[in-house]
């Protein structure tokens, strides 16, 4: 990133902090932070200071004050709506027509009440908005954090590809590796279009939002043409099956997770990710009253297979 | 209708119904600008209340030339001015005569907190040593919290020499914080 794209990142980044793009631009950001690594430790960064320089500042003694001088403020402004939205008490009701006028005056009464009520709800949202962002970016952040391939993981896939590649000439084969679960086949010739040297590792995991991994799955695939792989119990979730379904081509791969044992009580996250992107948060579901993030990476094991 | 606030910026400003959710965004930025002048929390709060009150009952004058932040800001400004003259004392003194009031943290330990302290004061001079022009587009931005572009009216510079100096004085401080704070990455 050179210097003008970091201080256009930092002043978009900055604006998000103090609550001020619109929606699109918003959400433009938070996807840009959640799936680059830059970005993120950018934001990081700015927080720290942010949040460091304001306690050293003393600024942190003095929020249960701005908080309660704030509320003070915006009471006395919804009062004020509220009086300037009723009726005025000297004008008499016409004598034809009394009913209507009381209930168009209540009626208006209820109508500020609830402009009122909405506009503070929508005022503490924005007092926390700020907050929130921050506390789902850590959240990402922990989810995120999945262990590094490590070398002798990357051999032992490997290894195993090598066992199960010997199989039948011109085949494309897949393996599903996960916690006491290995599975191999073939592509089916339909599918085996394409080539390309080397191996793709689709990794998922699932982990809560504390960052702690409940489940992982890893399916290898040749890399090249399309893949496309539906595996039933391709790994268990607090004793419940997790179907999968992945489908990998040369720049992109897509992950359809679905834990349950019957189709109407299942649970499940679907998302696509770019070849070589680092891990992406797909997305997530309650399970047990937990939050559980679905983690998702297709990672090129370079170089021949030999 | 009494509350009155602006939806617009520039030519096409115009006046709406009152947002309380932009009311809340920009409290706090006066707040922190008023405790940084007064380094007292109460009064800010009376200053930014008063700011507020005096806005919304003048906001007819507000002619939409600057964003109301910039407005709001310098209506403070005003406020601190008169509360300081009231109180006989200097307005708007500068930060390095700051005395760091960390409060005790609950459930810290004795040399956690001296500690704490510590690890602050040495931010906060990290802060006071920063070159006047970067420390004063850091305090706007970033601990007081308003935009670019709100600093940029605020301090009368063009925003990219606001994002400059903001970007100079982050590093800087990041590297004071290094060394403030081991955790920090």
């Amino acid at each position: 990133m050179d210097a003008d794209a970091r201080l256009d990142l930092e002043e978009r980044l900055h604006a998000l902090l103090c609550d001020e793009p619109d929606p699109d631009e918003r959400l433009a950001l938070l996807a840009l932070v959640s799936r680059d690594e830059g970005a993120r430790r950018l934001l990081r960064e700015m927080l720290q200071v942010q949040e460091q320089a304001r306690a050293a500042c003393g600024y942190d003694e003095a929020a249960d004050v701005l908080r309660r001088s704030m509320e003070s403020v915006l009471l006395s402004v919804a009062r004020a709506a509220e009086s300037a939205a009723a009726p005025d008490r000297l004008a008499a009701p016409s004598p034809r027509v009394p009913g209507r006028r009381t209930r168009a005056r209540w009626a208006l009464r209820a109508a500020a009440a609830v402009v009122v009520l909405a506009s503070v709800v929508v005022a503490v949202m924005a007092m926390r908005a700020a907050q929130r962002i921050e506390q789902k970016l850590a959240v990402m952040e922990r989810a995120l954090s999945m262990p590094r391939l490590s070398a002798a993981e990357v051999a032992s896939y490997r290894e195993i590809w090598q066992h199960v590649v010997e199989g039948p000439a011109q085949s494309r084969p897949w393996v599903l590796l996960g916690e006491g679960v290995g599975r191999f086949g073939y592509l089916p010739p339909a599918d085996a279009a394409g080539s390309g040297a080397g191996l793709l590792l689709l990794r998922c995991q699932m982990v809560t939002a504390e960052g702690r991994v409940l489940e992982t799955f890893n399916v290898l695939v040749p890399p090249g043409g399309r893949t496309r792989l539906s595996l039933p119990e391709a790994g268990r979730l607090r004793g419940l099956p997790v179907h999968c379904e992945v489908a990998a081509q040369t720049r992109g791969a897509t992950l359809g997770v679905m834990v349950g044992t019957e189709p109407a009580d299942s649970v499940g996250v679907k998302g696509r990710v770019r070849v070589g992107q680092g891990p992406v948060d797909l997305g997530q579901f309650r399970m047990d009253g937990d939050k559980v993030h679905v983690i998702f990476q297709a990672v090129p094991l370079a170089g021949s297979l030999g | 209708m009494v509350v009155l606030v602006c939806g617009g910026y520039g030519s096409e400003a115009r006046l709406e119904r009152a947002s309380q959710a932009q009311i809340a965004k920009w409290y706090p930025r006066l707040f922190r600008t008023a405790l940084r002048l007064t380094r007292n929390a109460e009064d800010a709060a009376d200053l930014t209340q008063q700011t507020f009150y005096n806005a919304l009952r003048n906001w007819d004058r507000f002619d939409g030339g600057a964003r109301p932040t910039t407005w709001l800001h310098q209506i403070l400004l005003n406020c601190v001015r008169d509360w300081a003259r009231r109180r006989a004392v200097r307005s708007a003194e500068p930060l390095h005569e700051w005395t760091v009031a960390a409060a005790a943290k609950k459930g810290a330990s004795p040399l956690e907190e001296v500690e704490r302290v510590e690890q602050a004061d040495r931010l906060a001079g990290a802060i006071n040593h920063l070159p006047p022009l970067l420390r004063q587009a850091f305090i706007v931005t970033v601990m007081d919290g308003y935009t670019y572009q709100e600093t940029a009216e605020i301090l009368s510079v063009p925003v990219g020499t606001v994002a400059s100096r903001v970007h100079q004085a982050r590093r800087l401080l990041m590297d004071a914080m290094r060394q403030a704070f081991p955790e920090v990455e």
